[in-house]
């Protein structure tokens, strides 16, 4: 075939697979699971709007999008573009692993004195040369290559990432920053996180995608995957903030032990095409988890965000919360699924997602799936798409503020329940500063609702 | 033109929905005076309160009305609150997510910077904002809430009058904010409301009740039914109305329609 239009299955990111067979080289049990993962994507390609789980969400994109992989991380990468003072940073002192185009960048990166101290914080490459026995064991387990096309597909590249390893009862005294940047043109990167949580350790983790300046299309397709043991938690910060050209699909599985706690809070504000799917099993009883969320949408962004909470097990707690912010003519799609299995007996789920509309071309579709087989069980969900509240408006405007100001204090009103909520020193500051230019607003004491008024 | 009306409404007719709700309304408003508007549910006080501010969806009809000489309804909502007109909402909307203080600060700045007035600093805004809040008596902590969330009755009719101390407009319009106030936080406002009174600033009290006025010395009383003001007089007006109620005037039809 001649035409640019389509890509046979087979044919998308050939070239780039067989190029993975000869550059890369790794430990055998590797070497399997990128095999696994090369087959799983090779037997389906792309998912299609055809199917159910991405029917508003169109990768043609991506099929088009002629993205090449920059090769493995001994390939060796041009970090001219990339100025280290330009990078987005947490507070001071904090733990930064910085990789461009998908491979890790020891001189952007600043590790911190955990890393050593039974603590495992760095590359999957340095982690490979080392090989600790908990890699193997962890590495694909959760995420598994045959999870789906695109997992496969980040399988049959992994070579790098960031990795985090706490033993039982360790915790990291600050949060560790995992900044992707994307600099070349027209890349393909497939990073990949793995953090492995022991026994009551606890962390926080700000995963964070980036564009350097002058970068231009690309594709980012990551995988995460995370394990929780007894009484762990962890805090996952979740930042998409691609370029315009930009394509990004992720997936982040989870897997809780028992009283473990997982916090999530992810936030999309910049991307073509963004798709996140968070899968988290609440595995084991007593297991609790926080999801939030706030896409920020305009231009001709499409953001689609699945998300999949897992009762396996009794007396289990999710709580969700995903915003959505949607301006021009941008698409957003949000999809909560929540299924409670036959002896998942005294679980709490709710789930929320509110939308407002902020331009007649906006588009939001939202979806909640709740699968309840238990009996003995507190499950709500409610999803709302609303407008502006006009009256609210003129409330603001009769004070004096003019209405593209009293727009934005609404917006940002809106929008200050997740980012607040994020924790991280600094960090809500920034992200208000980006979405709202850089008028400070003290955070408001009581926890907020929504803004649209039903 | 008389240079001192501050505000001259003049045959103003207008509704909602092609709905006629203000059926000619005169009325004028002198720098210095206070003007009760009183009148059965639904006769049309809030109507004319919204229409005087610059909420969106009414339409006006048939009439005028200037502000210090100017075509106040030709002027955006934020326009009339820099020139100086103030609302104090019957029902105050609640905003989440939007701290109480800093949506103050910057209302006053964004009126100050209309008027060409220099902004004003975090010191000298932290100052005012503490002045005014002893002045209405208002709980510090409500500052760094949402606007209005989860407040009381009360406590949403406290801070709109602490808004008004903070943005000192010229023509204060108080839609029913004695209305959900205890006895003490009635005085409390009242007294607020009174040491905020100036000769260069007017205000129009919408209520129901005596008790404000017992606080507020109003200069005029209007009753105002079925979009008319059908009587307008001096303080004992309000007196003979708390007596009598609005039987004894000669309500037009439609007056007694409920409002909410
Ligand atoms: N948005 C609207 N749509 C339809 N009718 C309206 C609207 N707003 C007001 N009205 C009607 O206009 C009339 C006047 O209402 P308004 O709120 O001005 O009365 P009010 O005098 O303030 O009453 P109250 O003393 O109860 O506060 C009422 O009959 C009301 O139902
Ligand atoms: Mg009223």
């Amino acid at each position: 075939m001649k035409s640019s239009q389509t890509v046979a299955p087979g044919d998308l990111f050939g070239a780039d697979l067989a190029r993975a067979h000869d550059e890369l080289s790794a430990p055998s049990w590797l070497t399997a699971l990128r095999r696994a993962g090369e087959a799983r994507f090779r037997a389906s390609g792309l998912p299609t709007t055809a199917q159910e789980e991405w029917r508003y969400t169109s990768l043609a994109a991506i099929a088009k999008g002629g993205f090449r992989w920059s090769g493995g991380t001994g390939a060796g990468r041009d970090l001219s573009s990339v100025a280290a003072s330009a990078l987005p940073a947490l507070e001071a002192g904090s733990m930064r692993l910085v990789f461009v185009d998908g491979a890790y960048a020891a001189d952007l990166s600043t590790l911190g004195p955990e890393s050593g101290a039974g603590v495992w914080v760095g590359s999957l490459a340095a982690a490979l040369a080392e090989s600790p026995p908990w890699l193997e064991q962890h590495l694909g387990r959760y995420a598994a290559p045959d999870h789906s096309a695109l997992v496969g597909l980040n399988t049959a590249f992994a070579d790098d990432g960031a990795l985090l390893h706490l033993p039982p009862g360790t915790r990291l005294s600050g949060p560790l920053h995992i900044l992707f940047v994307a600099a070349g043109a027209c890349v393909a990167a497939h990073p990949r996180v793995l953090i492995c949580a022991g026994e009551r350790s606890a962390a926080t983790v700000v995963e964070e995608y980036r564009s350097a300046a002058g970068a231009s299309t690309h594709y980012n397709n990551a995988v995460v995957e995370m394990s929780l043991g007894t009484a762990a938690e962890i805090t996952h910060v979740r930042l998409v903030a691609e370029n315009e050209g930009g394509c990004h699909t992720a997936m982040v599985q989870v897997r809780q032990g028992a009283d473990s706690r997982y916090n999530c809070h992810q936030v999309t504000t910049g991307g073509a095409l963004v798709r996140v799917d968070t899968r988290v099993e609440l595995a084991a009883p007593g297991a609790e988890c926080v999801l939030r969320g706030l896409y920020a949408l305009r231009g001709t962004m499409h953001a689609d965000h699945h998300t999949f909470v897992d009762h396996a097990s009794p007396e289990c707690h999710s709580d969700e919360r995903f915003k959505g912010v949607v301006d021009d003519a941008a698409h957003a799609v949000f999809n909560g699924r929540v299924l409670v299995r036959p002896d998942a007996q005294q679980t709490v789920a709710t789930q929320q997602n509110p939308n407002v509309l902020l331009s007649p071309d906006a588009c939001v579709d939202t979806k909640p799936e709740l699968e309840i087989y238990a009996d003995d069980v507190k499950c709500e969900h409610g999803a709302t798409i609303g407008q502006m509240d006009p009256l609210a408006l003129f409330y603001l405007q009769s004070r004096g503020l003019d209405q593209a100001a009293a727009r934005t204090m609404l917006i940002r009103g809106f929008a200050a329940e997740i980012i607040d909520g994020i924790g991280v020193p600094g960090l809500g500051q920034r992200l208000h500063d980006e979405l709202f230019g850089s008028a400070p607003q003290p955070s408001v004491v009581a926890a907020s609702s929504g803004m649209e008024r039903s | 033109m008389n240079a001192d009306i501050m505000l001259k409404i003049s045959g103003l007719r207008a509704g909602i929905n092609g709905e006629e709700i203000l059926r000619g309304i005169d009325l004028e408003v002198r720098a210095g005076e206070v003007h009760a508007i009183m009148g059965p549910n639904g006769s049309g006080k809030s109507t004319l309160a919204h229409i005087l501010s610059g909420r969106p969806g009414y339409e006006v009809m048939a009439g005028e009305v200037l502000f210090q000489g100017k075509d106040l309804l030709a002027l955006e909502p934020e326009e009339r609150a820099c020139e100086g007109i103030f609302l104090g909402f019957q029902y105050p909307v609640e905003i989440p997510g939007v701290n109480n203080n800093y949506f103050l600060k910057a209302a006053l700045n964004a009126i100050r910077k209309y008027r060409g007035e220099e902004e004003l600093d975090a010191f000298d805004l932290l100052k005012i904002m503490k002045e005014k809040a002893a002045l209405v008596e208002l709980d510090p902590s409500l500052l760094n809430r949402a606007v209005n969330e989860g407040f009381s009755g009360g406590e949403k009719k406290r801070n709109e009058i602490f808004q008004m101390a903070v943005l000192d407009p010229k023509l204060a319009i108080l839609d029913e904010t004695d209305s959900g106030l205890d006895i003490d936080a009635l005085r409390i406002v009242a007294e607020g409301i009174n040491r905020l009174r100036r000769s260069d600033n007017a205000m129009i009290l919408i209520t129901h009740y005596q008790r404000l006025l017992d606080y507020i010395q109003p200069d005029y009383v209007h009753v105002l039914s079925g979009g008319r003001i059908i009587k307008s007089g001096d303080s004992s007006l309000a007196l003979a109305l708390e007596e009598q109620g609005y039987a004894w005037l000669d309500t037009a039809p439609g007056s007694s329609a409920k409002g909410s």
